[in-house]
């Protein structure tokens, strides 16, 4: 299912809706001990900045799951989403052409989909006319459905900002959600999507 | 105090248009235009997906599985392209129930359970459900208040006595659980009987995948409906299941949704009332959406 849209906004809008995203990564239940205060994005300089990690928190969770679960819960899914970064976004050498590996930890369906929208997808629809991919920020918040006090879904929101080089320079943010269940060998692994791209100069 | 108002309703709206109309001659350097694609998808297999959602009669103490089936939808799901249809057989439907011969179909879960329901939607729309959705009057009221209320489009003004005396006006409406059972429920009001109501139990589902869809980004709030349908309604699916089709609802395009009533004639047999529905209106429908879950016409 692919219902890629283009909408237009003022500069006003685009912090809006940072802000929303932001504020989207809190988690609204009361019993939940989310600590989701937004991580502020690190002023770009001109020195090529430090590899960034995964700032991966707890988000909203919906029926028991204890808090040894967590941890490891939102390190599984924190993994699985880095490696979609990585493949489809900052890793490989640019100039780059081919995107056929960039959607590790979906499901056959969910990346042929993926492949489908691959230039908000991906990088591949700039791959050849830049030489960089770099990361300035990378959150994922992760919202679970537990049953039997056991994870049975859960819902990646995230953020991804990052800064591109050579003939198209542009700060590129790429946010919304990733939905995942487990598949029979219990790994994580991405079923669909709803992914947003900004792009500013 | 008017001037000032004035002035500062047109400091409102040219500041709003400057930020949403872009000028390609002049751009003032603290602005930027920014986009924002957007890219959907789920991976559900197969690719269309067939619910029947069945709204039961029992009381308390009854078992939903087996009561009388009052509200019969058959919904199909297209998540590689967005697109929905709803089917709707009225209740009172005349039609054969496999191994017991003719009745009407709300008794099939009487005799024989949903599985049995499935059957006889199977042999008259000739499309059999992946999956069956069962809910009491109780839990359907619980479904609705949990995601916020829904908000339909009533084609009449009409009440009941007893579910709804002040009955609702024509027209958008905003209802909770109560007001949505008794939306999909009144029939005696309505002109087209049977068929408006099966049509407003339509209207009803619009607005559930409509609120879904609506708030499918507000975290936890597709994690928590999911828990409510494990709460309220009978379902053998597992958590992760009901995610992934949770996730399909909320995919669903409100503008590729179509929605049909089997049509048919009114009589009797013996001393009840029933429909007799047009067997060859329901197969053209079954053909028409079985492959992508979208009915061209009713």
């Amino acid at each position: 299912m692919r219902t890629p849209r283009t909408c237009w906004r003022g500069y006003a809008g685009s912090l809006l809706v940072i802000a929303l995203v932001l504020s989207g990564c809190s988690g609204d239940d009361k019993n939940d001990k989310s600590d989701d205060k937004p991580t502020p994005t690190p002023t770009p300089t001109a020195e090529a900045p430090a590899p960034v990690a995964v700032d991966a928190r707890i988000g909203v969770v919906r029926g028991r799951l204890r808090s040894k679960q967590r941890t490891p819960l939102v390190k599984d899914v924190a993994k699985v989403v880095d490696d979609w970064f990585e493949a489809a976004y900052l890793a490989g050498s640019y100039p780059r052409r081919d995107f056929g590996a960039a959607f590790p930890g979906f499901t056959a369906g969910a990346a042929r989909q993926a492949k489908g929208d691959r230039k908000f997808m991906s990088n591949a629809g700039i791959g050849t006319r830049i030489d960089g991919a770099e990361a300035r920020a990378k959150v994922v918040r992760v919202d679970v459905l537990a049953g039997n006090k056991l994870p049975a879904a859960v819902t990646a929101r995230f953020r991804l900002v990052f800064r591109t080089s050579g003939e198209y320079q542009r700060r590129i943010t790429i946010d919304g959600r990733l939905f995942l269940t487990r598949g029979k060998e219990r790994r994580w692994r991405i079923f669909g999507y709803d992914v947003t791209k900004g792009v500013e100069k | 105090m008017i001037r000032t108002l004035k002035t500062m309703v047109l400091g409102v709206v040219l500041a709003v248009t400057a930020l949403t109309i872009p000028d390609s001659e002049v751009q003032p350097a603290d602005m930027a235009l920014v986009d924002l694609p957007r890219a959907r998808g789920v991976d559900l297999s197969p690719d269309v997906i067939w619910i029947m959602a069945v709204g039961s009669d029992a009381r308390a103490g009854q078992s939903i599985l087996h009561s009388r089936g009052d509200a019969l939808q058959l919904i199909g799901i297209n998540t590689r392209t967005g697109a929905a249809t709803v089917i709707g057989i009225p209740r009172d439907s005349w039609v054969n129930l496999p191994g017991r011969g003719s009745a009407k179909i709300n008794e099939a879960t009487i005799s024989g359970g949903p599985r049995l329901m499935a059957k006889a939607v199977s042999g008259l729309v000739g499309i059999e459900a992946d999956y069956a959705f069962m809910t009491g009057f109780g839990g359907f009221e619980r479904l609705v208040n949990s995601i916020g209320g829904i908000t339909v489009r009533s084609r009449f003004s009409f009440s009941d006595p007893n579910l709804r005396p002040r009955g609702f006006r024509a027209g958008k409406i905003k209802l909770d659980g109560r007001g949505a059972h008794a939306f999909s429920r009144i029939r005696k009001s309505l002109p087209g009987g049977d068929f408006d109501r099966s049509a407003n139990q339509q209207r009803t589902l619009r607005g559930i995948q409509a609120r879904i869809r609506g708030n499918a980004h507000r975290p936890g709030f597709i994690e928590g409906g999911v828990l409510s349908v494990m709460r309220n309604l009978h379902t053998n699916l597992t958590p992760a299941r009901l995610y992934e089709l949770a996730q399909a609802v909320a995919q669903v395009d409100p503008r590729k949704l179509t929605t049909c009533v089997i049509p048919g004639g009114t009589g009797y047999v013996g001393a009840a009332s029933v429909v007799f529905p047009s067997r060859s209106t329901a197969r053209r429908y079954g053909s028409d959406a079985r492959r992508d879950a979208t009915l061209r016409r009713c």
